[in-house]
């Protein structure tokens, strides 16, 4: 993450706007790549903290962008692991050297008339114990010290990437104050609004979501408390969400009220697609499962209900959330199409609790017999459609006509 | 259906309740079908109207039990830490105690908890302070204590956490508790922090502090937050029956020729960058103007490099070095605490003199191995940087010395608390060391701007000096 002073951001007319940098602009180019090579030297030598932070001043050389290069040194050591290398442990070594100096009793500053004892004293003779020199005994005393310890391990990260990491830190960064976000997208597929409601889940987060008749899809995500209180107490977890969004494959638009600057002053964040941004997150699951395309294409077109991609999340009251894969409609009644992945049959019974108190009463749940975690299927009540390698078109057809309203 | 309430993420949501019986406070959240959803602090309150109209409902939020454990411990309450027990105790068991650092607030909680019999879970600002109820803890009470912090997360019906996870981790621990106690309470309300208490469920809540009153006023929410002030008792009140008496020393020292040299050249520069620049460094905006003015050109970044010159020249003086080496040596008999504003002064002192330094980075096993060598005498000399002023247990203190620190009184109250705690026919000690004709020589007196240090330099605690209002923070590095 980018600390508060690392930031470049403009505020005008109420509107907060990162100052993004261009990822193709040679100067950048040439700074990650200098500071990526950097990095990679500063492993193989696993030097210290201090000496990373430096070679990665000295890589960034003396630049107009200066914060910009702090920033991409901060992401790069954000990405480091240090450890203590030392041939004496410092612990014990301080434990020895403290002690021996107690000996003394109070040590002079430096030597004086007197001759009384001072530090130098005291680590020659610490140094002749261990058969080494005072100055050694004196650079081990705090070898653990951060600034002191040692690169063992970094997750390295492409020169090219970095920019880009770069751009989407900003926008974390502003949204560390943020109270929501609303990601405004056109036509998202259900695959992608799934990807983004797990990814508002695993961090902690509440995601609704509806669409307009010209397809765009408004979705809204804050915290639990954020109905009682607006407060940027969601931030950090905000912050993690975005670096999901990039992934949406249509036009996008993210806003979010922030309190910005000093004054905490309310602004808009506003960024979307157009500003190029890219997400370090791996995609997975962003295609349509094999089964549903496979029923998509064999699905008779004479059926009266005829299936769609428009659907959005259902939530269960609060004890769990449906994200349909399609929905089937002929123009006035309507029926979802959930299919589970792996699943067991403890969930499948608490799933359909949820869907049965606070679901829709229109969910077919489609369970594939191989993907069950649990010898035993037992009975599977009405509303579930069981498959092996493909969803039978057939009983599926029947299941929705029967739900439908 | 029957009134349920259960625990979400830091929050309640209820089912079943007819809405003319939904409290203050709560709304109808359409994300979760028009459910209403509550701050999980107003648990105690929902349920206790429940209960007294005697309607049924099914409570699925509470995830905490009695404690069930015996207090074991042989320590004797003074009639004071009673007091405030039943002070506590006759408020529903909410509220702060107000306490001088070293009169016992540890026993008043662990009397707290025994008397509550929850779950209990402490939260704590550092991990000086985590260690200590873990220790505290498991003497009084016995059995495994949790400790969730500084990489640690294990969580028991008693267990401590520090402050920083405690408000990242209450949305999912908030259910399991009945009694928290928020040790150094005035940490509590800021906007982060304050969620550890918001995101709870716990009924019962215990504040600690010396010092409940914060500069940006938002102490008026402890109100709230855990409960109002329900007992206090100011150090005047205490000292000599329970604090050890004590008196204060400003000690001057004069920066070497070159260093004053150095140290003039560089407040030139820094001064005549602000000149030019025509900040004004007083005032709530000057030293943000100033760090604002500093990172826009070359001129800046040089001017600010001076500043901190200026200030490392003064904190780290050879000539405050000399001087404490000199106390030392004057009190070899004694157990001496050196307060240094910042972790490289406490890391030079420990270089220069080879004694023990404590900072932040200094982890939880060395820190307990120096504490009790300090404690038994074996190393009677600890260096350390802010992680001392708050709470942690050095009995043995009786002279501190202040190489330097900020202007707050806060800080420099926690300080001499350090050396405070009674012990048989102890004389307390405190020297600050200042660079004479200086800007030490005006942090100085900032800090000092409390009835605890009025008369300093051979004031004894019976001196019938006021009551304990406490005069404002000041921060001095904005």
């Amino acid at each position: 993450m980018l600390t508060g002073d690392l930031v470049r951001a403009r505020v005008r007319s109420g509107v907060l706007r990162p100052t993004f940098i261009d990822p193709r602009k040679p100067a950048f180019v040439r700074a990650a790549e200098a500071m990526v090579g950097a990095m990679v030297e500063a492993a193989a030598a696993r030097t210290t903290r201090g000496e990373v932070a430096d070679a990665l001043r000295d890589a960034a050389g003396d630049s107009s962008s200066a914060k910009v290069l702090r920033g991409f040194a901060k992401l790069l050591l954000d990405r480091c692991t240090f450890e203590t290398d030392s041939p004496e442990p410092p612990v014990a070594l301080r434990a020895r050297v403290f002690a021996a100096a107690r000996t003394h009793g109070a040590l002079a500053l430096a030597p004086d008339p007197m001759g009384r004892p001072t530090a130098d004293t005291v680590l020659a003779e610490v140094a002749h114990a261990l058969g080494t020199t005072a100055e050694a005994v004196l650079d081990a005393l705090y070898a653990d010290l951060p600034d002191a310890q040692r690169l063992t391990a970094w997750r390295p990260i492409d020169a090219a990437a970095l920019p880009h990491r770069y751009n989407l830190a900003l926008v974390q960064a502003a949204l560390l104050h943020a109270e929501e976000v609303v990601l405004r997208a056109h036509a998202p597929s259900p695959a992608r609004l799934r990807q983004l409601l797990q990814h508002a889940r695993f961090c902690r987060l509440m995601l609704s979501a509806r669409r307009d008749p010209s397809g765009l899809v408004t979705v809204v995500v804050d915290g639990p408390g954020s109905v009682l209180k607006k407060s940027t107490a969601y931030g950090l977890d905000l912050a993690r969400f975005a670096a999901a969004v990039p992934r949406l494959d249509v036009p996008w638009t993210l806003t979010a009220p922030v309190s910005w600057g000093r004054d905490r002053r309310r602004v808009c964040l506003e960024v979307s697609r157009d500003d190029g941004l890219v997400s370090h997150l791996r995609d997975t699951g962003g295609h349509v499962g094999p089964e549903v395309a496979q029923l998509l294409a064999r699905w008779p077109a004479d059926a009266p209900l005829q299936p769609s991609g428009e659907v959005l999340p259902i939530d269960l009251g609060g004890r769990g959330v449906l994200m349909p894969d399609l929905a089937f409609s002929d123009g006035a009644r309507t029926a979802y199409l959930e299919v589970a992945g792996w699943w067991r049959r403890d969930w499948l019974d608490r799933h359909l609790d949820g869907l049965r108190r606070h679901g829709p009463g229109n969910v077919v749940l489609a369970v594939s017999r191989r993907m069950c975690a649990d010898r035993d299927l037992g009975d599977l009540p009405v509303e579930v459609v069981d498959f092996g390698a493909v969803l039978p078109v057939g009983r599926l057809r029947e299941a929705v006509e029967r739900v439908a309203r | 259906m029957t009134r349920t309430v259960r625990f979400d993420r830091g929050t309640v949501l209820l089912e079943g309740v007819a809405d003319d019986e939904v409290p203050e406070g709560f709304v109808r959240d359409v994300r979760v079908g028009g459910l209403w959803r509550g701050p999980a602090a107003a648990y105690h309150r929902l349920l206790l109207r429940w209960h007294r109209a005697g309607v049924p409902y099914a409570d699925e939020a509470r995830a905490y039990a009695p404690l069930a454990r015996p207090w074991r411990s042989d320590r004797v309450p003074r009639d004071y830490q009673r007091a405030a027990l039943d002070a506590w105790k006759a408020a529903g068991r909410r509220g702060v105690v107000v306490l001088p650092t070293g009169a016992g607030k540890t026993l008043v909680a662990e009397l707290c908890v025994r008397d509550a019999d929850r779950s209990t879970l402490v939260v704590a600002p550092t991990l000086d302070l985590v260690g200590q109820w873990y220790d505290g803890l498991r003497r009084a009470f016995g059995g495994p204590v949790g400790v969730v912090g500084g990489g640690l997360h294990d969580v028991q019906d008693l267990t401590v956490i520090t402050y920083d996870s405690a408000w990242m981790h209450m949305a999912h621990l908030g259910a399991r508790f009945g009694l928290i106690v928020f040790d150094e309470v005035h940490h509590l309300p800021g906007p982060s922090f304050s969620r550890a208490a918001d995101d709870a469920l716990a009924p019962f809540r215990l504040g600690l502090t010396a010092t409940p009153e914060r500069p940006d006023g938002l102490h008026q929410r402890l109100d709230t937050l855990v409960g109002p002030i329900v007992y206090r008792r100011g150090i005047q009140e205490l000292a000599g029956d329970f604090l050890a008496p004590y008196r204060t020393e400003v000690l001057r020292v004069h920066l070497s020729d070159e260093d004053r040299a150095a140290y003039d050249d560089a407040v030139a520069t820094w001064r005549g960058f602000v000149d030019a620049q025509g900040i004004r460094l007083g005032g709530d905006q000057g030293w943000q103007r100033f760090l604002q003015a500093c990172a826009r050109s070359a001129e800046g970044r040089a001017a600010f490099a001076a500043w901190r010159r200026s200030r490392e020249i003064v904190q780290g003086a050879p000539a405050k070095l000399r001087r404490l080496a000199e106390l030392l040596r004057r009190h070899a008999d004694n157990r001496v605490l050196v307060f240094t504003n910042d972790n490289a002064t406490a890391y030079t002192v420990s270089r220069a003199l080879l004694v023990p330094a404590i900072t932040h980075h200094t982890d939880v096993k060395e820190r307990r191995a120096l504490l009790a060598a300090f404690a038994d005498g074996s190393l009677p000399v600890l260096a350390t940087s802010r992680v001392l002023n708050e709470g942690v247990d050095v009995p043995a203190a009786d002279v501190a010395v202040v190489m330097s620190g900020t202007a707050t009184v806060r800080e420099h109250v926690q300080r001499l608390g350090r050396i405070l705690r009674p012990q048989e026919g102890k004389q307390a000690v405190l020297y600050e060391l200042v660079v004479a004709d200086s800007l030490d020589e005006r942090t100085s007196a900032r800090r000092r701007d409390h009835d605890a240090y009025r008369g300093s330099d051979d004031a004894g605690p019976d001196e019938g000096f006021g009551d304990d209002g406490f005069p404002d923070d000041a921060d001095d590095d904005g």
